[in-house]
């Protein structure tokens, strides 16, 4: 009775104020003054009360401050000029910022009591934000500079192994991820196999990785977030890119529709190896086969009016592998494609007080495909296989700042899920066959409702409370789950400062993946009546702060987290032997995970040489009772050690020279130590033996560690219509030979010869590449 | 002509790419807690209600030593002990040793072997109860498990009812056999997934391996239990008109034998360390002092006709 009286005086004393404060308003946009692109993470300040705040997703910011005569607002962001302007007060103020890139010019009106922008000042932890500037200049396999690359850079997120795709982050499985393209989520982020994902860098605007202390508005998946956001287009000038580099052939376009008011963003890519293969196969031996991968990106967006803005995006993408063999006779054709198709459309709207709205609508879809055609003169057969999953969500989040009462955030939204892991079809002439095999559906709906609050105490104490509410609906079933989230800081001294948060979280999608490789049979499937959602909870607690010129800051974090929920396949069965209607039956899934850590980042950020330097100390484990005799065991992907080291120098002006090492410590495997004889024989034991083997534990023995340099260079140079760019790399400089995988031989494979043993296989030797760039 | 020259350089880059990065590397490394690996005696077996006992000696080796290397044990001595008395097993083969002795279900005994070199090991050996089942009927059934699965096959399948009464507060284990009259299999693999346990209860607990399912009480402890199965005509051979059907419950070591070794993915022969798909992990053994499982296994078996 005593905390709802207290509770009550609480609210009715936030609904007075929210009421009856007299305040100004001051709303707007920030946005680069050439191109018209909005500036997401800008700070705007009045510099007379100290009150800052940062623009949204959407470049959107809002200032709530109390009646004065007259204001100053200064906007900074980083590699932009600060602006800055004096206004009259009024009560209601609409502010359209355009920002012109370079340096600061001397007088910094706000660097102010506050730089919200500081990681000490911000209240939430975990986050790392990167934007295309820093993507590009970092040095990677084949000058083809990726998001996910990029992030595999940052503590806490590893790449499992050499080769594979996605991220795994505090000891996470890749399916964990959350990957979000303009709000939208995709299922699928990898081209061939894990060499670049579905994200083209030309097309990004900024990149958020949430590694723990979730914002509300986030849910779906156990470890991370990764919200990005793709470029609108140039709202003044007409502008495009063409790159021809060693993986892919990369082109985008964009400019206005009607300038200051609508504008177009359209990129596309291409791996072009196939065209050379197709040729080459068909020459030689008349099978012409290839593998390929693409990607196009639209987004346009239109400014109804200074309140409403509406948006369009659309990704396709796909990797596709093909035979075709041809002759008098017959003619055979194989083709197998798996991607992302997604679509969304979006509606901004801010209402005079400062609520800011987001609606969006949207549609998203993996598939994987194989079709299969054999025809000769009087026969045809053709078989067809698919599988993948859709969705179509509808979500709004709205967003209210209040420099009197913080910030609140709330939304609701809703997801129908689609899966069909598998649908053959087999057609015949000669048999008068036309039939579909194999047909299973399951539909699964999503439903959400959230809402946080930000409010900073006392100059010094910051906290955001969140709390969020989900549904997942299953056949005979459904799920209610319950997520808090809490953030705090606080700020010991000017430029330090104490973190720390809770958040829970919860998947109702499972990813059936039986080799830990994100190949595209991989499915994706619904909780059942038998196998819940899974859920995780992790606590954080680290250190946040930055030198007085914010050329330098750094974190430490500590986490621990919790997982139950999750699932293995059984070993002997996999995507071959999975009877769909009955998948739960094979898999295990009473599975448990624990991980925690510790993880150092610094960072500097401006000057000649930027970078950073990360560890991270991470171990994560997993237990199932019918795995390893019910004793948790390392988890597959994780690295107990893990540093980055990311350096890059501007040698002059148009020459950046970078620089990035990496060393992980071992991945754990099991190793067989001895070999003997046993009877296995399921009806007479002795009917049947095996050579089995004798491990040392599961996962308990470690590779060798993982290290490698890479370097790059880029050059640009100002060409009479444009800007071309040079960009040399060496991946791996020193040409280290890291350990992609043990096995045991009788034969050294190099010799052929008899030379009993274990072997290490690796993959990638020192490689050169280069890639060439022209933007006009 | 700076174009022509510049697509000289990309092609020479794409030439060096290719050709390295397919030239993916090999090398042999020294791993010292293999070198250190002391080979363990292995003793592997059974002792049956009605088909005697065997055991298997043998001794583990290096993980790389050549595999024609011949590890089986013989001139051991190997014992079962129920307490009072000791029966020895002779040897049969190479490192086998056999014996008509059939265990009495409800005893505890304990297999012991003694090698050349003086080294022991040994494994205690609970026999458990006959099983209380009955196969009333078994009859061809016409069997579609959805009515656009197997429009290709002329599927026939033959369905068989069971009634079982799992013996109350203790884990029971059980095996499903059904064999032609020549012992053939009538289950094979391929044929699994359209085999239905009704209404589900072993579905949820138990496991395949060549043809047999294994399952344990987990879910019908100390409940009767009706339930049906269906075997693939077309397996079980033509020339007859009957086949064997046995259902056994296990000691608790044998399925946990049989559940590890069909877990641990050795089955199929194939060790790789660093990607997920291999387990990685040990068969159960109840050696003590070595590898292996001594296990035990009490069978009823009956000889079915099937109608038309």
């Amino acid at each position: 009775m005593e905390n709802m009286r207290k509770y009550g005086f609480l609210a009715a004393f936030f609904l007075v104020q929210m009421l009856w404060a007299q305040r100004m308003h001051v709303a707007g946009y920030v946005s680069d003054a050439r191109s018209g692109e909005k500036l997401l993470g800008a700070q705007v300040c009045e510099a007379n009360t100290g009150i800052c705040v940062i623009t949204n997703e959407y470049g959107y910011f809002h200032l709530n401050l109390p009646i004065r005569d007259s204001i100053r607002i200064g906007v900074s962001y980083l590699g932009y000029r600060d602006w800055e302007k004096k206004l009259p007060g009024h009560v209601k103020i609409d502010l359209d910022v355009r920002m012109t890139p370079g340096e600061k010019l001397g007088q910094v009106i706000l660097e102010v009591k506050s730089n919200k922008a500081r990681p000490e000042r911000r209240t939430e932890m975990s986050h790392v934000s990167l934007r295309p500037a820093t993507i590009e200049t970092m040095p990677v396999i084949l000058a083809e500079p990726d998001l996910i690359k990029a992030m595999q850079k940052m503590p806490g997120v590893q790449s499992g192994s050499e080769l594979f795709g996605g991220m795994y982050v505090r000891g996470g499985s890749n399916d964990q991820n959350l990957y979000l393209m303009d709000d939208v989520p995709l299922y699928y982020i990898n081209h061939l196999g894990g060499f670049l994902s579905v994200f083209n860098t030309y097309a990004i605007q900024r990149a958020d990785l949430y590694k723990g202390d979730f914002p509300a508005r986030y849910g779906g998946r156990l470890s991370s977030v990764l919200d990005v956001r793709m470029r609108d287009g140039n709202k003044e000038e007409h502008h495009g890119e063409f790159s021809i580099g060693l993986l892919s052939w990369k082109y985008s376009r964009e400019g206005p529709l009607v300038k200051g008011k609508s504008s177009y963003f359209v990129s596309g890519r291409r791996f072009m190896y196939d065209l050379l293969t197709r040729f080459i196969g068909k020459i030689t031996s008349g099978v012409a086969a290839g593998y390929t991968f693409y990607d196009f990106n639209v987004k346009l967006n239109h400014e109804l009016d200074s309140q409403n803005k509406l948006f369009f995006s659309w990704y396709y993408g796909d990797d596709a592998f093909s035979i075709h063999s041809k002759d008098e006779d017959e003619k055979e054709r194989f083709r197998s494609g798996w991607g992302n198709h997604m679509l969304s459309f979006r509606w901004n709207h801010h209402l005079s007080n400062g609520l800011f709205s987001n609606n969006t609508l949207y549609y998203t879809r993996y598939r994987f495909m194989t079709k299969l055609l054999y025809k000769n003169r009087n026969d045809k057969d053709e078989f067809r296989f698919y599988s993948g999953i859709r969705d179509i969500g509808l979500k709004s989040d709205w967003r209210w700042n209040s420099s009197l009462n913080g910030r609140f955030d709330f939304g609701a939204g809703a997801v129908w899920h689609h899966f069909i892991p598998g649908k053959s079809r087999f057609k015949s002439t000669i048999d008068n066959i036309d039939t579909t095999l194999i047909t299973y559906h399951f539909s699964s709906g999503e439903m959400y409702t959230y809402a946080q609050w930000e409010k900073r105490f006392l100059e010094r104490l910051s906290v955001r409370l969140g709390l969020r509410l989900s549904g997942h609906l299953v056949p005979e079933k459904s799920f209610l789950s319950l997520e808090p989230r809490l953030s705090l800081n606080y700020r010991l001294s000017e430029h330090f400062s104490l973190k720390a948060s809770y958040s829970e979280m919860q998947q109702p999608v499972h990813l059936l993946i039986s080799t830990g490789l994100d190949f595209p049979v991989s499915l994706w499937m619904p909780s059942t009546t038998k196998i819940p959602p899974g859920r995780s909870s992790i606590g954080l607690i680290g250190v946040a702060g930055s030198n007085p010129d914010n050329t330098w800051d750094y974190t430490v974090e500590t986490y621990y987290k919790k997982t139950k929920g999750l699932i293995h396949y059984k070993q002997n069965t996999g995507y071959l032997t999975l009877s769909f209607d009955k998948w739960d039956n094979l898999v295990y899934h009473d599975g448990t995970g624990k991980a925690y850590g510790v993880e150092f980042l610094i960072r500097k950020k401006k000057g000649k040489i930027t970078g950073w330097f990360a560890y991270s100390y991470s171990r994560s484990f997993w237990k199932f009772d019918s795995i390893n005799q019910g004793k948790p065991f390392n988890y597959y992907y994780n690295r107990n050690h893990n540093i980055d080291l990311v350096f890059n120098y501007q040698l002059k002006p148009g020459v950046t020279l970078s620089a990035a090492w990496n060393f992980g410590s071992g991945l754990p495997v099991s190793l067989p130590l001895g070999k003997y004889y046993l009877p296995v024989g399921p009806v007479n034991m002795f009917n049947h033996e095996i050579l089995a083997y004798e491990f040392s534990g599961k996962n308990n023995f470690y590779m060798k560690p993982y290290h490698r340099l890479d370097l790059s260079a880029v050059f640009v140079k100002k060409k009479k219509h444009g800007e071309r760019i040079w960009t040399i790399s060496i991946y791996n400089v020193y040409n280290r030979k890291n350990p992609f995988m043990y096995f045991e031989s009788d034969l050294n494979p190099d010799t052929g010869k008899e030379d009993p043993g274990i072997y290490q296989m690796s993959l990638f030797p020192i490689i050169p590449s280069v890639s060439y760039t022209y933007k006009f | 002509m700076k174009l022509p020259k510049k697509i000289f350089h990309l092609k020479f880059f794409v030439f060096l790419t290719v050709f390295l990065g397919l030239t993916s590397c090999v090398k042999k490394v020294d791993i010292k807690a293999i070198d250190e690996y002391d080979p363990k005696p292995v003793m592997a077996g059974f002792i049956s209600n009605n088909e005697g006992s065997e055991v298997f000696l043998s001794r583990s080796m290096k993980v790389y030593s050549p595999v024609s290397q011949n590890n089986t044990m013989d001139s051991a001595s190997v014992y079962i002990k129920d307490g009072q008395t000791v029966l020895s097993l002779l040897q049969w083969d190479d490192g086998r040793y056999v014996s008509s002795f059939n265990g009495q279900p409800g005893e505890v005994y304990t297999v012991e072997a003694e090698f050349e070199n003086g080294e022991t090991v040994k494994a205690r050996v609970d026999m458990p109860e006959i099983p209380l089942l009955s196969a009333e009927q078994m009859r061809l059934v016409p069997f579609r498990t959805q009515e656009d699965v197997d429009e290709l096959s002329d599927t026939v399948l033959i369905k068989v009812h069971f009634r079982l009464q799992d013996p109350p507060g203790q884990h029971n284990y059980y095996q499903i056999i059904a064999t032609g009259p020549y012992g053939e299999s009538v289950c094979p693999a391929l044929s699994i997934d359209y085999h239905h346990l009704e209404p589900g209860p072993a579905d949820r607990s138990g496991f395949y391996y060549q043809g047999t399912y294994f399952f344990s009480d987990k879910d019908i402890d100390g409940q009767e239990v009706y339930f049906n199965v269906y075997f693939d005509h077309r397996y079980v051979s033509s020339s007859s008109d009957y086949m064997y059907f046995q259902i056994r419950q296990l000691n608790e070591d044998l399925y946990r034998y049989y559940s590890s070794l069909v877990r641990s993915g050795q089955l199929s022969g194939v060790v790789l360390s660093g990607t997920s798909s291999f387990s990685g992990e040990n068969i159960y053994s109840n050696v003590e002092g070595g590898l292996g499982t001594v296990g035990a296994y009490s069978q009823r078996k009956d000889s079915l006709e099937w109608v038309n």
